[in-house]
């Protein structure tokens, strides 16, 4: 589909156009990782809103509740595939597992470049998810991370009690 | 017909990515003519990249001279990539400068520009991916925006003017048609 091949070309040329700054000079990659996470974070907060529209998600396990409409309905409307596996610890941490990632399927080799280069895309999808939680009314830290080798991925999403 | 429809949600993940980059670059940069030089340098890249599977998909073949290319972009290129139909007006006497009449921008929904960024472009991107694809099949040229929807006009126009062709053996440049 046309419209993915977009994304990807924006996307990529996004990240080298963040990675040679503006008037403060170059980003470092940390903040370079920093600032893909808040755009993600701005996307993914309002894409939410779009693709949540209306469903009341229920306040009684709201945490189980809301992981389940990210593995499935937001996860499909944006990368066209569920969530391959969910796992919990019941005490506030969600591990999301995408064996076949889409925005990692560029990446073929394994070696230490490519996994910093993926680590740099995760950034995104990181920022997504996060937004999107907070906008249904949770708050999280979200890591990611390959494994065990590219495409696959997983998001680890630690809730923040208030 | 190589069209494919855009899916209304990839269309917003594009939109809303795109958006909140503006919002970054104009924090990124005080001036906001750096911001458009930047959009612009960035669709020239994706540009280069773009007209390969631009090729590859529409199977147009290479245009025969620069009406073919501009109702190429308009018609094919436009639709296949964004969804929208573009009109191809205005050209000059030469044959060398047209204008893109682009009644939807996929860019700029739900956008509403703030009086103090009227000097940003903000779909300046499509100039460079425009500039960045043309050169690729021997045309370099400069476009602009010359209408924005954004800024009331009730259309978005683009002026694509031919600089000159990009000779095969790169050695002595000549201009087409000047």
């Amino acid at each position: 589909e046309c419209a993915d091949s977009l994304f990807d070309y924006l996307f990529a040329a996004m990240i080298d156009t963040l990675r040679t700054g503006g008037d403060q000079g170059p980003r470092k990659e940390e903040l370079l990782a920093e600032t893909v996470r808040a755009i993600g974070f701005d996307v993914g907060y309002r894409l939410a809103e779009s693709i949540a529209q209306g469903r009341v998600l229920a306040a009684e396990s709201l945490e189980v509740n809301v992981m389940k409409f990210i593995c499935k309905e937001f996860w499909i409307e944006i990368f066209k595939k569920q969530i391959d596996k969910l796992q919990t610890n019941n005490q506030g941490v969600f591990v999301l597992r995408d064996a076949k990632f889409r925005w990692l399927a560029p990446f073929t080799a394994n070696d230490e470049s490519t996994r910093r280069a993926a680590a740099t895309v995760l950034n995104f999808p990181c920022g997504l998810i996060k937004g999107a939680l907070e906008n249904l009314g949770i708050n999280s830290t979200v890591q990611a991370e390959v494994a065990p080798a590219v495409p696959s991925c997983s998001f680890t999403i630690k809730i923040r009690r208030s | 017909q190589a069209w494919t429809k855009m899916s209304k949600m990839n269309a917003e993940l594009f939109n809303l990515t795109y958006g909140a980059m503006v919002m970054q670059l104009i924090r990124d940069y005080e001036d906001v003519q750096d911001v458009n030089q930047q959009l612009e340098t960035m669709g020239y890249s994706i540009g280069q990249k773009l007209v390969d599977e631009f090729l590859a998909k529409s199977g147009v073949g290479n245009c025969a001279n620069f009406r073919e290319v501009a109702e190429t972009l308009a018609k094919v290129g436009f639709k296949m990539f964004l969804g929208v139909v573009v009109e191809v007006t205005a050209w000059n006497a030469e044959g060398t400068a047209f204008s893109l009449q682009v009644y939807d921008n996929p860019l700029a929904d739900f956008v509403e520009l703030p009086p103090q960024y009227s000097g940003l472009v903000y779909s300046n991107i499509l100039c460079g991916v425009i500039r960045g694809a043309l050169e690729m099949i021997k045309y370099q040229v400069e476009c602009r925006f010359v209408k924005d929807g954004l800024k009331g006009d009730e259309v978005n126009e683009i002026r694509v003017e031919l600089r000159q062709m990009v000779d095969e053996s790169f050695g002595e440049e000549y201009n087409e048609g000047a």
